[in-house]
């Protein structure tokens, strides 16, 4: 018999947990600023509700109306496109791999930052840290301190997973909660340092002339799209241990809207302390401001050491909030890709978990490596700018037109507290598949025209490659006969 | 000081956000006391 949340606040603190990624806090603050400051919640919101939420919804539908994870789902739609689910499985494996090795350099800072051991030089820390060699190609030696941190994480995802719906409940009841409150804690530490209201009129400022920019609503659809976890087959695997009767439309607001305002509040977190170090350094918040693991590893540690009080304080708990919000990500990746497999094969859960943590670890190895660095930016933008994307498109195929919108709309209203109209179909058939190929095509065009980080031509290739690979393998893996 | 826009922006965040949660946090609550009693009732 299959595992069951214990309450519909379980399943929906899980769902938030995988949603509240580290995106939320070191990507949105960032796009928020470059694209018309507060007048970037106009498109962001309008990409809530017409395409993220629509999307939540389609996969909590399915994982509930299947009972199954996403391979099994489209199998169980047209056997012909059960690839697409194993490919979903398959990106939400690869960003695995590299999420905990992201996850193990918080790891390391969260020790690091105790003695605040990058000092007065910050960048140059985070490349001895790294050993970063100058190509991608060259490899350089091991971190063993990396290789340690991962072993850590890769362990505590196998803890938190191998007993099935019962221990997750359990760890999220912790990693959920505990990140918000102490992001709160540091927005108010922030909000409070001198300099502070500086660094919050960037982010909040409104730019309403960038609303004419179409850039402006692919960043917002783009964002929506990669921070609701979509299109990994992680909500269709965690709606599938609902009951039938568990509402399905107010759950997915409510996992958006979480989403959404934790990154609102991260972005408090994050500008307040750019203000405040502007405030210090003389350096203007447009020129300190960045994201990703830039902002995260580098400006966020310089603004940290410049605290009058628990400088060392500060800096674990923002390195704990990021290491815990991303361990909620990474063991649902874990349990959509364990979920598929056993589902498929009949194979013991905690063995599989173990099998796919230990083959995760193994993978992550090399990207402790100097060149790690560049090929974890590297996966990651070829994986999410064109393998989520399509696999995202796939899901509006098969679930819009195969399946069919009407089937999930009678679904989702039989035991939902909100009523979804006709209106949600168009958004899934046509809205959201043409949004998505604009994201894929700014993408490729961008990519063709200026390259990505000045990396050289064999590393895209091989980026590119990632992609044709996780989809080969999805095929391989559906054609592998059940016993 | 921070611009009148950028509070106003702070402001629809927050109505948007956190009361757009509470809202149907609210409404979940509300099905789930409705749900018991009706279960009260046929019992």
């Amino acid at each position: 018999m299959r595992e069951r949340w214990r309450s519909r606040s379980a399943f929906v603190m899980a769902a938030i947990g995988s949603a509240v990624g580290l995106g939320n806090i070191w990507r949105f603050p960032y796009v928020c600023y470059q694209n018309g400051g507060g007048a970037f919640l106009i498109p962001y919101l309008v990409a809530l509700f017409t395409v993220g939420i629509p999307l939540l919804i389609v996969e909590f539908s399915i994982g509930q109306r299947f009972d199954s994870a996403a391979p099994r789902s489209f199998s169980l739609v047209n056997r012909r496109w059960e690839w697409a689910g194993w490919w979903a499985v398959a990106a939400a494996f690869i960003i695995a791999v590299y999420y905990s090795v992201i996850m193990a350099w918080c790891l390391c800072y969260l020790s690091h930052s105790l003695g605040l051991s990058w000092g007065a030089d910050a960048p140059a820390f985070f490349l001895q840290f790294l050993g970063k060699t100058s190509s991608p190609f060259a490899l350089g030696g091991l971190n063993l301190q990396i290789v340690f941190a991962l072993l850590f994480v890769w362990t505590a995802i196998y803890l938190i997973l191998y007993k099935g719906v019962k221990s997750i409940e359990w760890a999220i009841a912790l990693t959920v909660p505990l990140p918000t409150l102490l992001l709160l804690v540091l927005a108010v530490r922030g909000i409070t340092l001198p300099g502070a209201l500086e660094g919050l009129e960037f982010y909040l400022t409104p730019n309403f002339a960038k609303l004419s920019s179409p850039s402006v609503w692919l960043a917002a659809y783009a964002q929506i799209f990669f921070s609701l976890s979509l299109a990994q087959g992680i909500m269709i695997v965690y709606a599938s241990y609902l009951r039938k009767k568990d509402d399905i439309t107010n759950n997915a607001i409510i996992t958006a809207l979480a989403d959404g305002g934790i990154a609102f509040l991260a972005g408090f977190a994050v500008f307040s302390v750019l203000g405040y170090l502007s405030h210090t350094t003389g350096v203007p918040v447009e020129e300190a401001a960045g994201s990703g693991i830039g902002l995260a590893f580098i400006t966020y540690p310089t603004a940290i050491s410049h605290l009058p009080v628990a400088a060392a304080l500060f800096g674990a708990i923002f390195f704990l909030v990021l290491l815990t919000f991303g361990l909620n990500s990474a063991f649902s990746m874990v349990e959509s890709v364990s979920g598929g497999v056993v589902e498929k094969w009949g194979l013991s859960k905690p063995r599989i978990t173990f099998v796919i943590c230990l083959l995760g670890f193994l993978l992550s190895v090399p990207l402790a490596t100097g060149a790690g660095s560049y090929w974890v930016d590297i996966a990651d933008h070829f994986i999410s700018n064109f393998g989520l994307v399509f696999v995202g498109l796939m899901e509006c195929v098969v679930f819009g037109y195969v399946l069919g919108t009407e089937h999930i709309r009678r679904q989702v209203n039989r035991t939902s507290d909100l009523w979804l109209g006709r209106w949600w179909d168009w958004l899934i058939k046509i809205v959201a598949p043409v949004i998505l190929v604009f994201i894929a095509a700014a993408s490729f065009v961008e990519l063709l025209a200026e390259g990505y980080e000045g990396l050289p031509t064999g590393a895209l290739m091989a980026g590119g490659g990632m992609v044709v690979l996780s989809l080969v393998a999805a095929i391989w893996l559906m054609k592998r006969r059940a016993p | 000081m921070m611009s009148g826009g950028a509070i106003a922006m702070l402001i629809v965040g927050c109505v948007v956000f956190y009361g757009g949660l509470a809202w149907c946090i609210y409404r979940a609550l509300r099905g789930r006391s409705r749900r018991l009693k009706e279960n009260e009732d046929r019992r």
